[in-house]
């Protein structure tokens, strides 16, 4: 059976779930106003006090407040080991018909949790957010009688006589490109004077990048019959573009069998400062643009007729509901590391250190475990399957890439290795040996260090994202060529690849008793790679101690003390790895790279 | 004869002798300007190289942006963000509000568009009465001091013209969308041939969207054909409060 059809059935089978059992309460006859999306809001957690928490997240520049409503199990507790969710609508205040997706999608999740397990189970391992309407002024001015149903902005005061920015150019990624947005404050899609200037999009960024660990978000807009993903600046494809793709033609897929409308891939201009770029480019979050009825038209198109709701919410209700399931599920998996329970990032900031590595997956090893450069050896990869039934129609894509140029997989820069559908994969879980062919010669740095990453897909749990510490559909293991030997200095290196400062911590992973490793006491920047125009002008200046600055690499020489007992010919292998802490609230999550080196005494 | 009839008739006079003054020109309506700076402090201005660096400029030092304008980003002074813009070597340059801040009007026609255009004035929408332009505050008090009529433009203004334009290609919609027009939808729409002869049957992509005169104007320089549709009636809201 084909993938598509299958993921098909299974999102229509969640349907039908929905449907058949629905008590819905709200009227999708007609259009909500401001005042009917805030009553609705509110009975919403009035009738699902145990599921549902309102809160404000922000205000508008006319002071309006920004609500989110938070849906899960334990609501009023920040579970910061459960995947977040983000469903915003209404950046455009002209497109009514995203609010009421956003409603109906609260609804229907809120009324069928007690009846759909698999609803409940998704619900309760994931904290889901809903902001229906993060432009309130635009949305009141389009209902004002003194206003104008066709606004598209906010209603920033520009200062010379004209209003609005265009909150869809305003985030922060490429922002003021001359592609598909405009420095003229006229303009229908006016950027604003600098990126995040405008108040609605900052309080989501700042709300955003509070979140423990979010995995997708879908932006809902009108109109086109669109399903959109990044990037939004340019025609070129974004790194991950495979990973977001499958997701995009699934959810086009599953929008198609409700009521047969297809969805386009691609909206043939480009935007900048959009929103899916930001969550992509800078969280490498997967992020999707729905742009809903009606397909084609004038100005028109912003106001279709009501009957066009129920059809537009019922059609892109599953494509939402399985980008939740994929958040939701930790049903086939790898760890990162060896208490890693699939919950991602599955790293923890313990106040002093991070919890684990991911670059040494246990579920990712050779036989044998050392790599002679050209050798064939077996490459292991253990899938993991928490579901207690056999699942059938798994695919498993294993590369090698070169971890200075990307820790992502798939990435474009990766090779192959190879690629196995339809696999069975047991309760439990299983074992896939491939084949592998070390590397010869060096990385882009002159290191003998590559990365193996591994990607576990099925049709109901697509990976959302190409990073392995956001993922547990994607593990990754660093490898390392090089025999060292006692005595001499292991030199690895740490690149801050961040837009901020960060501190450099450095962990070594399973060192057997009695040996040691040694690390400099300060260690010092000795090269400064140019990554961003500021530090042409010499912004990164500075850097003291394990600070590092944006761009900065430091290199540290760490020498390996054996014990006394130790004798000629023995061996170690010594993971070394560096953590970054980025130094800006929301944004502490580990980055930095792994060595595993095989230390022999001399 | 009563003080109200007096004022009438004072009001009536001078109405009488600005028309003469202006050459029995139409008057615009509207609100006065305000053509002063909307803020007294001094506005610095620093080269960059792409916005990004406009972005962590804000990021790290705080810039108060006025707005950017190409690779120019212009901001207010602060004593504390000084020394390290120079230490970073921005070179600094002190601008004139008068040539940053920029006003959206309402112009007569006394001035020919080609030499407000010249003059670095953006015509942004031809009304029957007058231009909408956009230009800066020194600019607007220099055409008023030689005899234009400048008044603050409507609270729905300026509001693009509603455009469908058909194209061969998705190239098209990508130049399009380039030169700013709001693309509501670009989608393929079918066209049979008029003679009934011919099987030939040309799949056009069709884009409507919203575009400004000067946008429309830059359209039809190019070769596009640009067909101006009427704004959709105001929408009845039933019983929605």
């Amino acid at each position: 059976m084909k993938k598509w059809i299958k993921a098909t059935l299974w999102a229509f089978s969640l349907t039908f779930a929905l449907s058949g059992l629905s008590h819905a309460d709200i009227d999708f006859s007609n259009f909500h106003s401001p005042s009917q999306v805030d009553t609705i809001l509110n009975e919403l957690v009035a009738a699902y006090p145990g599921l549902a928490q309102l809160s404000t997240i922000g205000t508008s520049h006319g002071g309006m407040p920004i609500k989110a409503l938070k849906i899960s199990d334990n609501v009023a507790t920040d579970e910061s080991d459960e995947g977040d969710v983000l469903f915003v609508a209404m950046h455009h205040a002209r497109e009514w018909i995203s609010v009421e997706m956003a409603l109906y999608l609260a609804e229907q999740i809120l009324s069928q949790y007690s009846t759909n397990p698999q609803l409940q189970a998704d619900v309760n391992n994931l904290e889901i957010w809903i902001v229906p309407v993060v432009n309130p002024d635009g949305f009141a001015y389009t209902w004002s009688p003194s206003g104008y149903r066709f606004w598209r902005k906010n209603r920033r005061n520009n200062g010379d006589g004209t209003f609005g920015v265009d909150l869809n150019r305003n985030w922060g990624y490429e922002w003021g490109l001359s592609s598909g947005s405009s420095g003229s404050t006229s303009s229908d899609m006016y950027r604003g004077p600098a990126a995040f200037s405008e108040p609605e999009i900052s309080a989501l960024r700042t709300f955003v990048n509070g979140l423990d660990n979010l995995k997708t978000m879908l932006t809902y807009h009108s109109f086109s019959e669109l399903f959109l993903r990044p990037w939004g600046y340019t025609t070129m494809d974004a790194s991950g573009e495979e990973t977001l793709r499958q997701l995009a033609l699934r959810s086009i897929n599953v929008i198609q069998a409700v009521h047969g409308h297809t969805y386009s891939e691609t909206i043939g201009y480009t935007a900048s400062g959009e929103t899916t770029d930001w969550f992509w480019g800078e969280h490498r979050v997967s992020a999707f643009t729905p742009e809903l009825r009606p397909a084609s038209g004038g100005l028109g198109g912003f106001d279709p007729p009501p009957a066009e709701i129920v059809p537009s919410n019922q059609e892109n209700l599953p494509a939402a509901l399985a980008l939740i399931h994929d958040a939701g599920a930790r049903e086939l998996w790898m760890k990162d590391y060896a208490a890693d329970t699939g919950v991602e990032p599955s790293a923890v900031w313990t106040g002093t250190n991070w919890s684990h590595a991911f670059w040494v997956s246990p579920d990712i090893w050779t036989v044998p475990a050392t790599l002679d450069q050209g050798a064939t050896v077996d490459l292991n990869i253990r899938i993991r399957n928490n579901i207690g039934t056999t699942q059938t129609n798994v695919r498993l894509d294993i590369y090698y890439t070169d971890p200075r140029i990307s820790l992502e997989f798939p990435n474009p820069d990766a090779t192959l290795i190879a690629s196995r559908t339809s696999l069975t994969v047991p309760s439990g879980g299983t074992t896939v040996t491939v084949p592998w062919t070390v590397p010869v010669g060096t990385n882009s740095w002159g290191e003998r260090h590559w990365c193996v990453g591994a990607i576990v897909m099925h049709d109901s749990d697509l990976p959302l994202t190409t990073e392995a510490r956001r993922s547990s559909n994607v593990a990754i293991r660093n490898f390392n060529t090089t025999e060292t030997v006692v005595g001499t200095n292991l030199v690895v290196a740490a690149t801050n690849y961040l837009d901020v400062d960060a501190e450099l911590m450095v962990f070594v992973d399973d060192l057997p008793p009695g040996w040691q490793v040694v690390l400099p006491p300060r260690p010092k920047p000795v090269e400064r790679k140019k990554l961003t125009s500021i530090e042409r002008k010499g912004l990164l200046v500075g850097a003291k101690g394990r600070l590092l600055r944006p761009g900065d690499t430091i290199y540290l020489p760490v020498r390996v003390i054996p014990p006394s007992t130790a004798g000629t010919g023995d061996k170690v292998d010594i993971n070394v790895h560096g953590g970054l802490l980025p130094l800006v609230a929301g944004k502490r999550t580990a980055v930095g790279n792994g060595f595993t080196y095989q230390v022999v005494v001399p | 004869m009563s003080k109200h009839l007096i004022c009438r008739l004072v009001s009536m006079s001078c109405v009488v002798a600005l028309v003469l003054l202006t050459g029995c020109e139409p008057k615009i309506e509207g609100k006065p300007v305000n053509l002063e700076p909307n803020d007294p402090r001094p506005i610095l201005s620093v080269q960059v190289a792409d916005a990004d660096e406009a972005t962590l400029l804000v990021q790290k030092f705080g810039l108060e942006v006025v707005r950017m304008e190409g690779l120019t980003v212009f901001f207010f002074e602060d004593a504390n963000q000084l020394p390290h813009l120079v230490d970073l070597g921005y070179d600094l340059k002190r601008q004139n509000a008068y040539d940053v801040f920029r006003r959206v009007v309402r112009i007569d026609r006394s001035v020919p568009e080609a030499e407000l255009v010249a003059n670095g004035v953006r015509i942004i929408n031809r009304e029957k009465q007058y231009l909408i332009v956009d230009a800066t505050i020194g600019q607007l008090r220099a055409l008023v001091r030689s005899g234009s009529q400048i008044v603050a433009i409507s609270g729905h203004e300026p509001r693009p013209r509603q455009v469908r334009i058909a194209v061969e290609s998705m190239e098209d919609v990508a130049k399009i969308g380039a030169m700013e027009v709001d693309i509501y939808s670009a989608k393929p729409e079918r066209k049979e041939s008029i003679d009934s002869h011919q099987t030939d049957r040309k799949v056009k992509i069709v884009i409507y969207g919203g575009a400004f005169d000067y946008q429309i104007d830059q359209l039809k320089d190019v070769g596009y054909n640009v067909e101006i549709l009427p704004e959709p009636a105001p929408i009845k809201r039933g019983g929605q409060s």
